[in-house]
């Protein structure tokens, strides 16, 4: 809402702002940072199993930054999960490096768009 | 359930963490204090803690994934009813049907709409908490159909399907339900279908409960239901049939012990008061007559006495059946061929009966009625090899004339009774107003004495006896008194004969037999220890089986000298049952008592049997001493009674000597002892005592000292 963004689904954000308590922690601080913290470790847990050849885990971790990113309205995380998701359950290890770079890249220009809406 | 509607608590299981945490955001915004789980197994370990009210379950997690933790949940007692909400990805059909296998509730496709989540998790909480009320609901109902001893079925009135719902083991009715899987109405008795379809129809349009209960012969015995109808749906009736058979048959005994005599089956008094008190009611209300007769058999209490309870119990019975046969309504009907009176017999207790007559047509029925009874009655009776006739009295009293109220009415037929007795027995008497004072004078007596018994109201007087054959006091003889609190002294011999007829002898004599065992035990320490008292026993005491027993228990309980209690009877008494009363005698005599043959030469002695009576002395009849200076003829028979006294080794005592003269024609005669006014009164213990030792001490001149000392 602080600035137009392409990256971020302003709809999600809006969403999360509408189940914020009146006296509630700030909800949707915190969900960023969740997401933040959640969406590295997740990126690390799927490098990792691309490096192992293990196409089970990115199929799995790939599957959690799914929901986790289209929480948060990363349209392009989100989108980019799915593929790794649906790679890693076919097996097409051959795709996984290049959708895993694109996905960092995404990441962390999600990432950089999250903090300014949360920034005072 | 009610803490479950106060604390609703919703656990979120999902490895995001962001997603547990919209999740919390959007249920605690619904109002549900919300746990999370990052996975399965933490989730299953956190239900206890948690105890959750609403379960959100991620499809997809690691370490154990959330269809097995839905299975998993589901199979644990507490948690079968949770409503759980899983949480599946958009357009996911095989994993929304693979939830619903797991036990699922309800899913919510991702992406998730927070906001429709939060009224999501709100409608699915009410739901399930609505259905597990029901549930539990459910759960009691049939916990409820199991615990009562009832057969419970559902029954549709229009296709007369009967249904089965419930019942542990202990069925009633299962005879009649039987175990036919498909059973209607028309498998059921017709009759009771019948009932029951009325009642159905009754109980759908007022919604009441219906009771009722309807009987069958089962095997060979008759068994009691009770039917409870209750309305269920629009056309469904919910019946309980519960077996109350035993207790009907409790209940009937009970009425039968209280409204009904054990020995003859009639109604007793409490059942006759009763109908009186009805019947009293019904003829004032429309104006008509009713009769008590009041019916006592004549002497029956001798028989009772002198032959045992067990052969009067069986004349009674006989008696009962006859009263009861001829006064039987049909009997009655056909005799009097117009009357349509009714009748009610009933014992009241002993020999006494009532009949009560309502409706009479004509004041001459009573009467008529108690003709027939006597006739019915005085037939002679066969009974263990004796024949016996038995003669009633009966009394009548009318309402209204007679009293118009039970007491007076069955007082009256009382009085009316005695009447009929004291003019002869076998007689039947209408109560009139100027009936005889004297029955309700012996009414009057017989409830005074019953009160004199209780209260210790009656005395012993003492006579003393006196040797002519040395001037010594040889005992003195028991004398009962009775002082009426309002009529002062009553004579023994208006009041023995009361007490006979009313069945008190007994009492009396055991009140007679212990006072003077008390008497002797006090003069034993004194001066007058080893002075005999005589008392007399009633022939009806004398009759009684346990009479020897009676004796010996009354010495040894007071640990007296049998030789200081002397027994008097009377002549006529001793000769009733001469064989039977010799070996009591002789038990009595034996223990070391004396015994003594009173009122001698009234009766009708056999002097056979004279001799073989293990007596000590005879003692001649006042009729004969009275007028001894006077008639030549007391003289002879006096003298003649000494002399065969005497030859049977008897001591003789003639009682009644009034007069000096009297003790000198005695003396002449070679009688024995002496009694009488003229030598002392009967008087008190305390009195009688005085005079003995006064005696004694004039007595005491040296040479009787000295023969005392030898």
């Amino acid at each position: 809402m602080n600035s137009p963004t392409t990256v971020i689904d302003i709809k999600a954000i809006e969403q999360i702002r509408a189940l914020q308590q009146p006296n509630g922690e700030n909800l949707l601080g915190t969900i960023i940072s969740l997401f933040i913290d959640e969406s590295a470790r997740l990126q690390g847990c799927i490098a990792e199993a691309i490096d192992n050849s293990d196409c089970d885990a990115v199929r799995q971790y790939a599957h959690s930054l799914k929901s986790c990113s289209a929480n948060v309205g990363a349209v392009e995380v989100t989108s980019l999960s799915i593929a790794l998701e649906s790679a890693g359950r076919d097996g097409e290890l051959a795709s996984l490096n290049e959708l895993m770079s694109r996905l960092q890249s995404n990441l962390k220009t999600a990432v950089s768009e999250l903090q300014l809406l949360i920034s005072p | 359930m009610s803490e479950r509607k106060k604390t609703p608590r919703a656990l979120v299981v999902d490895d995001d963490p962001t997603q547990r945490k919209l999740q919390s955001a959007a249920l605690e915004q619904a109002g549900l204090i919300v746990s999370e789980a990052e996975n399965g197994r933490v989730a299953l370990d956190l239900l206890d803690d948690v105890q959750p009210t609403l379960i959100l379950l991620d499809v997809e997690m690691p370490v154990m994934d959330g269809f097995d933790t839905c299975k998993a949940i589901r199979q644990q007692p507490d948690y079968r009813d949770v409503p759980i909400i899983m949480i599946t990805g958009n357009g996911d059909t095989e994993s929304i049907d693979k939830a619903y296998k797991m036990g699922a509730t309800d899913f919510v496709a991702k992406p998730i709409n927070w906001s429709l989540l939060s009224h999501r998790a709100r409608y699915v909480h009410r739901a399930g908490d609505a259905s597990f009320g029901l549930r539990e609901s459910e759960a009691k109902n049939r916990a409820f159909i199991q615990a009562i001893p009832d057969t419970v079925l559902v029954i549709d009135r229009r296709s007369g399907e009967i249904e089965r719902v419930g019942g542990g083991s202990n069925q009633a009715g299962d005879s009649l339900i039987m175990n036919k899987s498909r059973l209607t109405l028309d498998d059921l008795p017709k009759k009771l279908a019948a009932s029951w379809r009325l009642q159905f129809e009754q109980v759908l349009a007022t919604g009441q409960t219906h009771r009722g209960e309807f009987s069958r012969t089962e095997g060979d015995e008759t068994k009691h239901y009770e039917t409870r109808i209750v309305p269920f749906t629009a056309n469904r009736l919910l019946v309980m049939i519960r077996d109350i058979s035993e207790q009907k048959q409790t209940s009937a005994r009970v009425y039968q012990l209280a409204y009904f005599d054990t020995l003859t089956g009639l109604p007793n008094r409490q059942s006759f008061l009763t109908e009186l008190s009805t019947a009293i009611r019904c003829a004032e209300k429309n104006s008509t007559m009713l009769s008590v007769l009041y019916l006592d058999l004549d002497n029956f209490k001798r028989i009772n006495d002198s032959l045992g309870h067990s052969l009067g119990d069986e004349l009674l019975k006989t008696i009962s059946q006859r009263i009861e046969n001829c006064i039987r309504a049909d009997d009655y009907v056909a005799r009097l061929g117009k009357s349509q009176s009714h009748l009610h017999l009933a014992r009241l207790g002993g020999d006494e009966f009532t009949i009560l007559l309502t409706d009479l047509k004509s004041p001459d029925e009573p009467e008529a009625v108690a003709n027939r009874i006597t006739d019915a009655v005085c037939e002679p009776i066969l009974q263990d090899g004796h024949e016996f006739v038995i003669t009633p009295s009966i009394g009548i009293a009318n309402y209204p004339e007679d009293g118009q109220d039970i007491d007076t009415l069955v007082k009256n037929a009382d009085v009316a009774m005695y009447s009929a007795k004291e003019s002869g027995k076998n007689s039947c008497r209408q109560y009139s107003g100027t009936m005889s004072v004297r029955s309700l004078e012996h009414l009057e007596l017989e409830h005074s004495l019953r009160r004199a018994i209780l209260n210790d109201d009656l005395e012993l007087h003492y006579q003393p006896k006196l040797s002519l054959d040395n001037g010594r006091i040889t005992g003195v003889e028991a004398l009962l008194r009775w002082t009426h609190p309002e009529r002062g002294a009553v004579s023994p011999a208006k009041f023995v004969p009361v007490a006979e007829d009313a069945g008190l002898i007994i009492d009396l004599s055991d009140w007679v037999l212990h006072t003077t065992c008390k008497q002797i035990k006090a003069w034993e320490s004194g001066p007058l220890r080893n002075l005999p008292i005589a008392i007399n026993l009633s022939g009806k005491q004398f009759k009684h089986s346990d009479m020897y027993r009676v004796v010996i228990n009354a010495i040894q309980q007071y640990s007296i000298d049998p030789s200081t209690l002397d027994l008097e009877l009377t002549e006529s008494e001793l000769m009733r049952d001469a064989d039977g009363t010799i070996g009591t005698l002789t038990k009595l005599k034996e223990a070391g008592l004396s015994l003594i043959v009173d009122d001698f030469g009234t009766g009708y002695s056999s002097l056979s049997y004279l001799k073989k009576f293990p007596i000590d002395a005879l003692k001649i009849d006042r009729s004969f001493v009275m007028d001894l200076d006077k008639s030549d003829d007391n003289l002879s028979i006096c003298a003649a009674i000494v002399a065969l006294a005497h030859s049977l080794n008897l001591r003789v005592i003639a009682e009644g000597v009034e007069a000096e003269d009297y003790v000198y024609l005695l003396r002449q005669i070679m009688c024995n002892e002496i009694q009488g006014y003229h030598f002392c009164r009967p008087c008190n213990a305390e009195d009688v005592a005085r005079f003995v030792i006064e005696h004694m001490q004039q007595e005491r001149s040296p040479v009787s000292i000295e023969q005392d000392i030898a």
